[in-house]
């Protein structure tokens, strides 16, 4: 046991000392694991790493990635965007709340598209921010609502960080995605919800409604949004119905998006290979922590850390909600300086033993976990959400990430939901076994 | 010398993007073959253009800035301790990168030494593929002693110029690039609307 306190010392102290200092986290996680297998155990770790890493990175089921990267790559660089504030304004209007509701609606359509969350934020604060504020919404909750919902990209299929997951654990990907659909829509729920409490409570703070349309004009309105979503309830769907396996259903996005690109005259040749590069880019960075985080996970197998670290916590004793509490807060903890997937990487393969020794489901977990990091993307001092926020409204990062605290809240109300009935999970991707 | 290497990552990214774009081909022509009841195996080649585009594309992704690493402290960071810092990093990147190259050749001398070949109906021989690999991280070796290199000689890193974002979970040229893209004609809609 003092032994394996050493091991667990001197590897996660290299992982941190790395990671602080600069150096690039896939690269971090190729020493570690290469610390692990030469100083603690007999194998050679050349081969082991050359093998290792070639294997992660052929894997059929990752092969959806890149392909939902670049299905988001080229509808942001539609008119997507431009029609997202005006198709959905006419019909939110009337909710407590008003616009404020098209960030948060807004955002889930774009998550559907874009599978990551500061994309998603970004594309749709850049037309509601400016026009909030001319109709004089208060800025705190404009902003706030934009950095939560902005996360909704990573937990609504399909979620590029689900892959990661899925991959990461050898979960099915199909499965995740489907399971992430009804968390999605209880997130979505709470996040109007409190918009609706909210400004009732401060009717003096709302403005007016200053939008009279009629049912065709609405329709109307909102006409060019009507074929996204039809190429979302596609995509899923086809993977829901076990037509299309996540691959096949991400390359029916791909032709899907190049049409509606397309029919809307923004697809040159200039921005199909601005598309693909900034696709190819964006893929390749996670599929070099993929690989590397798969040579640390040979290494942390080696040295028998996860298993050792599961006993440990069985030997505590914890009920499942003092487990949960503890991880959620060390992800809160490590969620304020890393980013998304190399928060889940780092820490599927330890936790999952972790979890499924208390017997959780793996699959509610990757829910949680996903809900976890979308909740690190608006805590400061490293958040992308806020970033992205910051370099959109020109406020300082404090004032954002005190805008996005109600929100912040929110989501952990949404895990206690989650946690309390977990079948809101697993209920779908159950029926989906039983076809 | 610059113009070359500069030449060599961006040739080494337009494969990776060429690879990637493969991979959706590959799935065309299987569900179009299984239309036609013709059996046509694209998993596994899909999963081979997957690695070539991952490896192939390491070194444009790092000149620009798009592989994450924690900035938070580097930000704080001037002068000549940015300086050590952006040396340590690179460094061991270089050293690392070159040991993975390494043992990638060992594995391709390998797998071409004992004819291998791979798991799946198509049975091509191993080292093909693996030569992706190879290359690719070959590639990035470069491309991480050129900017170790570069920052020695007092300039600045390729991978800085878009430092708040470098560490983002997306490409930040998507969101500039969209953002570019937005014209003024979604405005007009909803006053147009109001108006009526």
């Amino acid at each position: 046991m003092n032994e394996m306190i050493i091991i667990v010392l001197v590897l996660f102290g290299a992982l941190l000392a790395l990671l602080a200092s600069g150096v690039w986290v896939a690269v971090t996680l190729i020493v570690v694991g290469f610390i692990a297998i030469a100083a603690f155990t007999p194998s050679p770790p050349d081969s082991l790493l050359a093998i290792t890493v070639w294997d992660h990175s052929w894997n059929w089921a990752l092969t959806a990635l890149p392909l939902f990267v670049w299905m988001g790559e080229i509808l942001t660089r539609s008119r997507l965007s431009q029609d997202m504030f005006s198709g959905l304004a006419p019909w939110l209007s009337w909710l407590p709340g008003r616009l404020l509701h098209v960030n948060i609606i807004g955002c889930s359509v774009m998550a559907a598209v874009a599978g990551s969350s500061a994309v998603t934020a970004a594309t749709i604060g850049r037309m509601s921010l400016p026009e909030l504020k001319k109709r004089g919404y208060s800025e705190s909750m404009s902003l706030g609502t934009l950095a939560g919902a902005g996360t909704l990209g990573l937990l609504i299929p399909p979620s590029i960080m689900m892959i990661v997951y899925g991959i990461v654990t050898q979960q099915s990907i199909a499965r995740l995605f489907i399971a992430g659909l009804i968390p999605g829509l209880v997130i979505i729920s709470l996040f109007m919800g409190y918009v609706i409490i909210w400004s009732l409570i401060n009717r003096d703070k709302m403005p007016p409604n200053d939008i009279r349309m009629s049912f065709m004009e609405k329709l109307w309105n909102s006409r060019r949004l009507i074929p996204v979503i039809v190429l979302i309830v596609l995509v899923i769907g086809s993977i829901y119905t076990g037509f299309a396996t996540p691959t096949e259903a991400a390359t029916i996005g791909v032709l899907g998006a190049l049409g509606l690109a397309w029919v809307s005259r923004t697809l040159t040749l200039r921005s199909f290979l601005d598309g693909l590069m900034g696709a190819m880019r964006t893929s390749c960075m996670i599929t070099f922590i993929i690989a590397g985080a798969s040579f640390l996970a040979i290494g942390m197998a080696f040295t028998g850390i996860p298993a050792a670290l599961a006993a440990w916590v069985e030997g505590l004793g914890l009920s499942t909600w003092m487990l949960l509490v503890m991880l959620t807060l060390i992800y809160i903890v490590l969620g304020c300086f890393l980013e998304g997937a190399s928060m889940i990487v780092l820490t599927a393969s330890i936790a999952l033993p972790m979890i499924q020794a208390a017997g959780l489901d793996p699959i509610w977990f990757g829910i949680y976990l996903i809900i976890v990091v979308e909740m690190s993307q608006i805590t400061p001092p490293v958040g992308f959400n806020l970033f992205v926020l910051q370099g959109m409204s020109g406020r300082d990062l404090m004032v954002i990430a005190r805008s996005a605290f109600p929100f912040f809240m929110v989501m952990i109300l949404g895990i206690v939901v989650l946690a309390t009935w977990p079948e809101l999970v697993t209920f779908l991707p159950d029926l989906m076994m039983n076809r | 010398m610059r113009r070359f290497l500069d030449t060599l990552y961006l040739l080494s990214g337009y494969l990776a993007a060429f690879f990637l774009m493969m991979i959706a081909v590959l799935v065309i022509a299987q569900v179009t073959a299984r239309f036609f009841g013709v059996i046509f195996e694209s998993t596994e080649t899909g999963g081979f253009c997957l690695a070539a585009s991952t490896f192939l594309g390491l070194a444009h992704t790092l000149k620009r800035g798009c592989h994450i690493r924690v900035s938070l402290f580097i930000h704080k960071a001037r002068g000549s301790a940015r300086k050590a810092i952006e040396l340590w990093s690179t460094g061991v990147a270089a050293v690392v990168m070159g040991y993975v190259t390494w043992a990638a050749a060992h594995m391709v001398y390998e797998s071409w030494f004992y004819e291998e070949l791979s798991p799946g109906m198509m049975a091509v021989p191993i080292w093909i593929p693996q030569l992706g690999m190879l290359l690719g991280c070959a590639v990035v070796t470069i491309a991480f002693a050129d900017e170790f290199c570069r920052i020695a000689c007092g300039a600045e890193a390729a991978y800085q110029e878009q430092t708040e974002t470098a560490l983002s979970d997306d490409d930040p040229k998507s969101v500039e690039v969209a953002q570019r893209a937005d014209g003024i004609a979604s405005h007009n809609r909803l006053e147009r609307g109001r108006a009526s």
